[in-house]
């Protein structure tokens, strides 16, 4: 498996046409236009909203207002600058900021209050209907351990497909800056993950003995 | 095991990010074919990128239907195209001319060009405006209207009219020897 096909496509180049058909078409108020551009990308946004605040109500909030604020933008997009999805990618991660902001003020004032420690990722556990194996478990926390913006990074990268002029251009990173933090989030990653591959060892090890 | 460069632990993450120039990627891809240890670690590299897109994949999973019920209320577009492309540069308009003709309207109400306005020093100006001083007044008050100074000797500033200009007289003028 060569490193060009390790990354999904990110779909923003060969559905251009289409995109630009379905937004003229919402633009002139059809609505099953609307419909379907909302099906064709409600549940990427959704995804990439859920990796980076891993919080489902939260990322459901993003998705309306994100889907809310792009129809009632529509005219706004310019497909000279960038493709409809990066647009749209650029208005959910905008949004998915605004929230973690919010949520961030809120938690401080209610510690300061309270006096006690903030905590960083007590909160970071998928729905409980969703299964995972141990490895999957620690990848998640590890996901949740990286910072906001390496995260977002990691995402839009490991996930989504997207090339680093793309990252850039939906982060408002130049495309260096998207490259480096994406070797970092990769970095910190796999040491995280070392660390807790260890420990695990150790534990089975002792266990064991 | 031929080696045509150092084992590439260190830019082992950059080859599976696609970090590397072609170049680089050739000769990476060319030691790898002869390193096994490389090989190795370069599968590690991918196997960590393909678990997070796995984990991200499985936990990020929803129901399809949820999803379609969070769609927001569609918008009229027909009418938000009408009401963008049409009202918003009229309102724009329409405000600024109001607000130009309002402003207008009170730099000329202040100048005393509409109404009366019931002041002390406005009524002595109405009332040397439209009395004329040799009706109402005597020869004395006259005197003192056009002068602009009053019965008790002081300065009368009538807005609306030219500074007051004090006439001096030898009885006015008091030097102190």
């Amino acid at each position: 498996m060569s490193e060009l096909t390790l990354f999904p496509p990110s779909g923003s180049f060969h559905k251009l046409e289409n995109d630009a058909l379905l937004i003229d078409r919402c633009l002139n108020g059809e609505e099953s236009a609307i419909v379907t551009v909302y099906n064709q990308y409600a549940g990427s946004i959704y995804r990439l909203c859920y990796g980076i605040l891993q919080q489902r109500e939260d990322s459901e909030e993003v998705l309306q207002d994100t889907f809310e604020y792009a129809f009632r933008r529509l005219e706004n997009y310019d497909d000279s600058k960038a493709s409809f999805k990066t647009w749209l990618y650029q208005i959910a991660i905008s949004r998915c900021r605004n929230k973690r902001r919010r949520k961030l003020l809120k938690t401080i004032s209610i510690s300061q209050i309270l006096g006690e420690q903030i905590a960083d990722t007590g909160l970071l556990t998928p729905a409980e209907e969703i299964e995972l194996s141990e490895r999957q478990e620690a990848i998640w926390q590890a996901l949740g351990c990286l910072s906001p913006k390496l995260r977002e990074t990691a995402i839009l990268r490991y996930y989504e497909g997207f090339s680093y002029r793309e990252i850039g251009l939906i982060l408002s990173i130049p495309q260096k800056t998207a490259e480096s933090r994406m070797r970092l989030a990769h970095v910190a990653l796999r040491k995280m993950l070392q660390t807790e591959e260890t420990m695990n060892r150790d534990y089975k090890d002792r266990a064991i003995g | 095991m031929g080696h045509n460069m150092d084992h590439i632990n260190k830019i082992a993450p950059d080859f599976v990010l696609g970090l590397l120039t072609q170049e680089e990627r050739r000769r990476v891809n060319r030691h790898i074919a002869d390193c096994e240890y490389c090989r190795l670690t370069v599968a590690n590299e991918r196997n960590l990128i393909e678990e997070v897109r796995i984990t991200l994949d499985r936990v990020s999973s929803h129901d399809p239907r949820r999803i379609q019920g969070l769609m927001p209320a569609i918008p009229n577009r027909s009418w938000l195209a009408f009401n963008f492309s049409i009202f918003r540069p009229v309102a724009v308009a329409v405000a600024i001319i109001l607000l130009a003709v309002g402003g207008f309207m009170i730099n000329m109400d202040k100048s005393g060009l509409y109404g009366i306005q019931e002041t002390p020093t406005q009524s002595i100006a109405t009332l040397s405006h439209t009395q004329t001083p040799t009706s109402t007044a005597t020869a004395t008050s006259d005197k003192h209207a056009e002068s602009g100074i009053n019965s008790q000797g002081s300065f009368l500033f009538i807005p609306g009219s030219a500074a007051p200009q004090p006439q001096i007289t030898p009885e006015s003028v008091h030097i102190e020897r």
